[in-house]
């Protein structure tokens, strides 16, 4: 028994030192920089934040307002073609952010197929925040339309139906009943979504390019930092990595203080 | 029962044979690519090198600025023609990139960089050793797209508001030679010519062949590049807009050993190759200025 217990451990072990040894490094190396207050407050580092947490957050909002109904008829209708459109939603999570850029960059890009006829219109994506956003909310839009769609349903739909015949509308049944039950789910989904809209970086560097202030998102900055400024590469780094990990834990607490907990 | 066996003995035997049947097609595979080369083998760069008693093989790392791929590339083939057993590996990138992943304990047997620069900051971070010769020089030239978007016929239309310029970082050394044009410019346009200029800015690339793909798929309107970048291929979706020889600068290529080399002969050759009349002549052919005629 005893021997049965230390072969588990060795995997737990090894597998936590890998996860954490990196993420550890980035600490111990970042500390002992001079001037790292210096390089919080460069222009690098300030913008990259500003520009990251604006993009990251309004792609959020994107896929929350465009993906929670489309979750939601993908868990409570069968379509025609529903397993194709599954499919289609799942795609990006499993593509390379580069065939991403590049898919991108053939359909809104100045020559692209829409992107042309929005060039003729006066509407130029590239370059801009907004190509930005694009880029992340097409690859992490999937992982909250997923999320939301096994909430939705492992509702009980027994009880919308007595929602109704207690006189509740459709939509108020919906905001009342299905949406609570579900929010574990809506909001892990969420939490997904956001990290990986912050984490873009492939696309985002192929299809917005890189600026200071406009399209330089905090991967982006890091990546360039690297080659000259290894403390603000570092600095970054070490923000993603606290952030994220908060952001992480706050959820799982949050669920578990949620009367809905049992769902998550 | 027997069946059963058979089975399982068929399931155990089909991993190593298809292993087998992989290791078979590879080595076609590189069997039939050293037939290809042979013929020409024997033609090309029999001259000098080859009668000097070291013969290199092996691999042979090297690390070299974005700008370089074509020469390079060309001149990697001719030596592996020439030493049958040498293996030329590339890592064309960003000078500054290359630097910093040498520093960050990347291999490589020899190191050329854009710029005086960022081999100076090798020869500091001691990562590069021995003598850095220039080996080429280039000139910068401004691309536009060939339907050319935004109607730029000459060096000072960069300053045109709401012009999509794209330029590499300035730590990139075409986007620093870049800057350095604007300013000396600025002297006879005036000093709003920088200031718009460097306003246009749309992006900064890493490296000079990203300048060329966003011009290229027409993304930006205008962006600086080496004139070795425009190559037959790219030719054919860019327009060049000359820079006045009074403010384009021009750009030197030191290149040099490492500190960690670990295929010494081979990078000895290599960079003696890239200096020789024929190395020196294939630059040419690429449009750059060789520093031996």
């Amino acid at each position: 028994m005893k021997s049965n217990l230390a072969i588990l451990l060795l995997p737990v072990l090894l597998v936590t030192g890998f996860l954490a040894l990196p993420l550890l490094a980035v600490f111990l190396k970042v500390l002992p920089q001079e001037g790292v207050w210096a390089t919080l407050q460069q222009p690098l580092v300030t913008e990259a934040l500003r520009l990251s947490v604006i993009t990251s957050l309004s792609s959020l909002l994107l896929a929350v307002v465009f993906g929670t109904p489309i979750a939601y008829l993908l868990a409570r209708c069968h379509l025609p073609g529903a397993a194709l459109l599954d499919t289609l939603i799942d795609l990006p999570m499993v593509l390379p952010p580069t065939v991403a850029g590049v898919a991108l960059l053939m359909a809104f890009g100045r020559r692209g197929l829409l992107g042309s006829w929005l060039d003729a219109v006066g509407i130029h994506i590239g370059f801009t925040t907004v190509a930005v956003i694009l880029a992340q909310s097409f690859v992490s839009m999937p992982f909250y339309i997923r999320a939301a769609r096994a909430g939705f349903q492992s509702v009980d739909q027994e009880l919308e139906r007595v929602a109704y015949t207690l006189g509740h509308s459709a939509f108020s049944t919906f905001l009342r009943v299905t949406v609570p039950l579900a929010l574990p789910a809506l909001l892990g989904g969420a939490v997904m979504a956001w990290a990986r809209a912050l984490g873009e970086f492939g696309a985002t560097i192929m299809f917005a390019g890189n600026l200071i202030g406009r399209t330089q998102t905090m991967p982006l900055a890091i990546y360039i930092a690297m080659e000259s400024d290894l403390t603000a590469a570092l600095v970054l780094s070490a923000i993603l990595v606290l952030v994220s990990f908060s952001v992480l834990l706050l959820v799982r607490s949050l669920l578990r203080r949620s009367p809905f907990g049992a769902y998550a | 029962m027997l069946q059963s066996k058979c089975r399982i003995a068929c399931s155990v035997l089909r991993v190593p044979f298809l292993f087998t049947l992989l290791l078979l097609a590879l080595f076609l595979g590189e069997f039939s690519r050293s037939t290809v080369l042979e013929p020409w083998s024997t033609l090309v760069f029999d001259t000098v090198y080859a009668q000097e008693t070291l013969r290199p093989s092996g691999e042979l790392s090297v690390f070299a600025a974005a700008s370089l791929t074509e020469p390079f590339t060309e001149m990697g083939k001719r030596l592996e023609m020439a030493y049958p057993g040498l293996k030329v590996v590339y890592n064309f990138g960003g000078s500054p990139a290359l630097r910093t992943q040498l520093e960050q304990g990347a291999h490589a047997d020899v190191f050329a960089s854009a710029d005086a620069i960022q081999m100076e900051q090798a020869k500091k971070g001691e990562v590069v050793q021995g003598e850095t010769p220039i080996f080429v020089k280039n000139r910068l030239v401004v691309i536009t797209p060939k339907a050319n978007p935004g109607k730029v016929t000459e060096f000072r239309d960069l300053a045109k508001p709401g012009l999509k310029l794209d330029l590499a970082n300035a730590k990139v050394p075409v986007g620093n030679y870049s800057r350095q044009a604007f300013s000396k410019a600025s002297a006879e346009y005036g000093s709003g010519f920088e200031k718009s200029v460097l306003g246009n800015i749309v992006s900064e690339e890493e490296n000079v062949k990203q300048v060329v793909t966003k011009v290229q798929l027409g993304e930006a309107d205008a962006g600086i590049v080496y004139v070795s970048d425009v190559t037959p291929k790219v030719s054919k979706d860019v327009l060049t807009v000359a820079i006045p020889d009074a403010y384009n600068q021009l750009a030197t290529y030191p290149i040099a050993l490492t500190k960690g080399v670990q295929n010494r002969a081979a990078a000895e050759v290599f960079i003696a190759f890239v200096l020789s009349a024929e190395g020196q002549a294939i630059l040419k052919a690429f449009h750059f200025i060789p520093v031996k005629e």
